[in-house]
């Protein structure tokens, strides 16, 4: 979810590696590897896009319930949801107050559920047998 | 330019008293190879060489020279490692950067990730373990090379050293905030072991970096990143569920793809005297983690900034959730 590069860069990545291979013309092993790379790309940035805006929805509405202040609410981009959630983080790191460690805890429960659901989304698309 | 490169690595073998004067290298080969180093294979009248170089914005900036002399070290260790010839460290060769040249060892390295290599590391495990027993033996020779016969030069680096090294990476080439890296940086600086094993540490020690030929070890590579150091780094870094063929999910149950975890842990302790317990082991599998995620940084912010068109770079974005998984997984969230 916190992915380097957008969703949209590595779509313009992608359409630079085809235009290169298309400007080579014969492929040889490493222009037909970054084809396939550009391919493997193209499976996991679909999961992206069709799935994880709701599930990045689920976690800020998650830490926004116990940290209404840090901002989270209502926000849908990735990266800014990481900023969000490391400052409130940093405010958090080595206060051992109950209240904080149970905030903490709560934050880094969110970031597990949100994780593994990552990590499930893609992998049922992924590493499943393909069809096509 | 062939003939160039050609000519370099016969110079280079003549010097070095590997090829007489009516000897040449003829034919230079680029072959499948890593991010921070080339890899050709040099054809001479029935012999083969193998050249490595460092090219102009390899993907970590390690020093060649430093890994040449490590490999001519190892070579009265029983330490399964490629004679080296030569080195040549100017930036201004026929190559594109610094080179040395080495035998040219028979054998493959297995890819974890692929299903068939996977299975023929099982087997190997389900049935003579030479493989297995050759890993595990190198593992622990390496380990217990005495201090004075590791080459000068070869970093060194305490525990703190070595994640401050990784975060700094972290800080300088991320291109957004990660709040699990983060807090995995605060939970690994609580985790500093309360003894040191030193030693030299391989630094990327798994069989993806072993020339295996006819069920044994006939070479292991890629020591670019070794350092004096604490050496349950590389068994955290082979017990990852990386090294095990995860990308998403773990695909070996194998330790490492190679061996079950007891019997290599087992086997290490009566070798080296270092038995590590679980909570250590977790500590070293971060550390390994947190090296995995430097070079999949660099990577991507190369790719960002212009450095590489190498599309590979800009796909190690992809990494990022199966690692910071593991990391979830480590710190028990």
């Amino acid at each position: 979810m916190f992915n380097q590069l957008t969703a949209t860069e590595t779509v313009a990545a992608m359409g630079c590696t085809a235009r290169d291979a298309a400007r080579k013309g014969e492929l040889g092993e490493f222009g037909r590897g970054q084809l396939m790379s550009a391919y493997s790309a193209s499976r996991h940035l679909s999961v992206e896009l069709s799935s994880f805006e709701p599930e990045l929805h689920a976690y800020t509405v998650a830490v926004a319930a116990v940290a209404p202040a840090a901002g989270l609410d209502g926000c849908s981009d990735a990266g800014r949801a990481g900023d969000l959630t490391c400052a409130l983080l940093d405010t958090l790191r080595g206060h051992d107050s109950p209240a904080a460690v149970e905030l903490r805890g709560a934050i880094h429960t969110a970031l597990r559920e949100l994780v593994d659901r990552e990590v499930a989304l893609l992998a049922e698309a992924i590493e499943e047998p393909r069809t096509r | 330019m062939s003939d160039a490169r050609a000519g370099a690595v016969t110079h280079a073998l003549r010097d070095a008293g590997a090829l007489s004067s009516g000897e040449a290298v003829e034919r230079i080969e680029q072959i499948e190879g890593g991010w921070s180093r080339h890899t050709y294979v040099g054809y001479a009248p029935g012999r083969r060489y193998v050249v490595r170089v460092k090219p102009r914005g390899a993907l970590l900036d390690t020093d060649l020279g430093l890994e040449y002399r490590v490999y001519a070290a190892l070579e009265d260790q029983d330490i399964a490692t490629p004679h080296v010839y030569a080195l040549d460290e100017s930036d201004d060769t026929p190559f594109g950067g610094p080179f040395f040249v080495m035998d040219h060892v028979d054998g493959r390295c297995p890819n974890v990730f692929r299903p068939r290599d996977r299975a023929f590391l099982e087997e190997d495990w389900a049935r003579e373990r030479t493989i297995a027993r050759d890993m595990l033996d190198n593992l622990a020779r390496i380990h217990t090379i005495p201090p004075e016969r590791i080459p000068d030069g070869v970093p060194e680096l305490g525990f703190l050293g070595v994640v401050d090294r990784w975060q700094s990476v972290y800080e300088e080439r991320r291109l957004m905030r990660d709040p699990v890296v983060e807090e995995a940086f605060a939970w690994i600086r609580e985790r500093t072991p309360p003894d040191t094993r030193p030693g030299l540490v391989h630094g990327d020690y798994s069989v993806r970096n072993a020339l295996v030929a006819d069920g044994r070890v006939r070479a292991i590579l890629d020591w670019e990143l070794a350092y004096r150091g604490d050496v349950r780094f590389d068994l955290g870094y082979l017990a990852l569920d990386r090294m095990a063929g995860k990308h998403l999910r773990r695909r070996s149950p194998l330790m490492g793809s190679i061996a079950d975890e007891a019997w290599f842990l087992h086997g290490y302790a009566e070798r080296t005297g270092i038995a590590v317990d679980r909570e250590i082991r977790k500590t070293f599998e971060m550390l390994a983690i947190m090296m995995l995620l430097a070079t999949q940084y660099t990577a991507v912010w190369m790719y960002a900034r212009g450095r590489t068109t190498d599309f590979r770079m800009a796909w190690a974005r992809f990494s990022f959730p199966g690692l910071r998984q593991d990391m979830v997984r480590l710190m028990a969230w």
